[in-house]
């Protein structure tokens, strides 16, 4: 009907280029909504270990497990095929880390400015599970995505003699 | 396309819509950043606040086993880590209420904008340590959000005015909360 025409099938070869296009956007636009959604789960999951960190003082192995085990079941992975960065550091000094050994403890009679904070970050990038059609724009060869998640929190932890 | 019948129509309607649209996207992320500032940001930042000066017990009381709290530095760890969340500049007022009870009184430090150091009050030993909370201040006997503190403990009120996107002058937003010292039942 429509190949009978003046025009010939014009009409459809332009369609079928123009809907691989489309195609490719909407799923672009899939996508990236799929990111954010990951990346919103990510912030929440910070946020819980985050609480964590308030109460104990720094992230234990356990949960440290625990976390990487949630991260990497969420779809992200470590930068270039290692693991995802967690780091547990005091606020403006990232040399004292905080760990099972070294708490970051609130002493009860001490002053405001000694009460410690806590920076929390996380640091990895996303997997790669795009559609295929989405990898049509766009550069396919280096199309990894960095993540960087981070917290601070006051301790709360508090030693019992 | 301006040559046609129709002239440049399309053209100067689309342009007429596009700050219609535009509103309507900032108005949407002004009400996410609204919902961020005063759910988030001032409540967690209030109730962690006090908490903290909650904290700041005076170590001789301690030892005496009646821990009672600092009230200067309690208001210096309220203040730290309010400001800490939210920016000094947007807090409009807010009253923070220390409270010892034991016969030992208690503090109240009333912030307004534009005064430069809150206005301190005693509360005497006579005191009920029943506090009421209302928009914008605590007072001491029982109210309509009545708070009993058995044990020392913190109140405070706080209020934001947040800056929004497209308007300047928004409506400001109250969050309250309250702390107090527990003994633990091994602390004697």
């Amino acid at each position: 009907m429509i190949i009978r025409d003046e025009k010939g099938s014009v009409l459809i070869a332009e369609l079928l280029v123009v809907i691989v296009l489309l195609m490719a956007f909407t799923f672009g636009g899939i996508d990236y909504w799929m990111m954010m959604t990951q990346f919103q789960q990510a912030d929440h999951i910070k946020n819980q270990y985050l609480d964590h960190i308030r109460l104990n003082g720094c992230l234990d192995s356990a949960s440290e497990a625990e976390l990487r085990d949630k991260l990497e079941k969420l779809g992200f992975e470590g930068k270039d095929g290692g693991d995802i960065v967690i780091s547990v550091t005091k606020v403006g000094d990232p040399s004292t880390v905080y760990t099972e050994s070294n708490r970051a403890i609130r002493k009860v009679g001490d002053t405001a400015a000694d009460i410690p904070e806590i920076l929390f970050t996380i640091e990895g990038q996303f997997k790669k599970d795009k559609f295929w059609i989405s990898s049509l724009l766009g550069n396919p060869e280096d199309g990894t995505v960095p993540f960087k998640l981070q917290g601070t929190t006051y301790s709360e932890y508090i030693e019992r003699s | 396309m301006l040559k046609d019948q129709r002239g440049a129509a399309i053209t100067v309607l689309v342009l007429l819509l596009i700050p219609f649209l535009l509103i309507g996207i900032f108005a949407t992320t002004d009400f996410s950043k609204t919902v961020h500032d005063y759910d988030v940001n001032l409540q967690v930042g209030v109730s962690e606040a006090v908490r903290s000066a909650a904290f700041m017990v005076d170590k001789s009381t301690l030892a005496q086993g009646k821990p009672l709290i600092n009230h200067t530095e309690a208001h210096n760890a309220f203040k730290k880590i309010l400001f800490n969340r939210t920016p000094e500049s947007q807090i409009e007022n807010y009253t923070f209420v220390v409270y010892n009870g034991y016969g030992k009184g208690g503090k109240s430090y009333t912030y307004r904008k534009g005064s430069i150091n809150p206005i301190e009050n005693n509360i005497g030993e006579e005191n009920d340590a029943v506090f009421s909370i209302t928009t914008n201040n605590v007072f001491y006997g029982t109210g309509e959000n009545s708070v009993t503190l058995k044990e020392p403990g913190c109140i405070a009120v706080v209020e934001l005015k947040a800056s929004g996107f497209i308007e300047k002058e928004k409506e400001s937003g109250y969050r309250w909360a309250a702390s107090t010292i527990i003994l633990a039942d091994d602390f004697y």
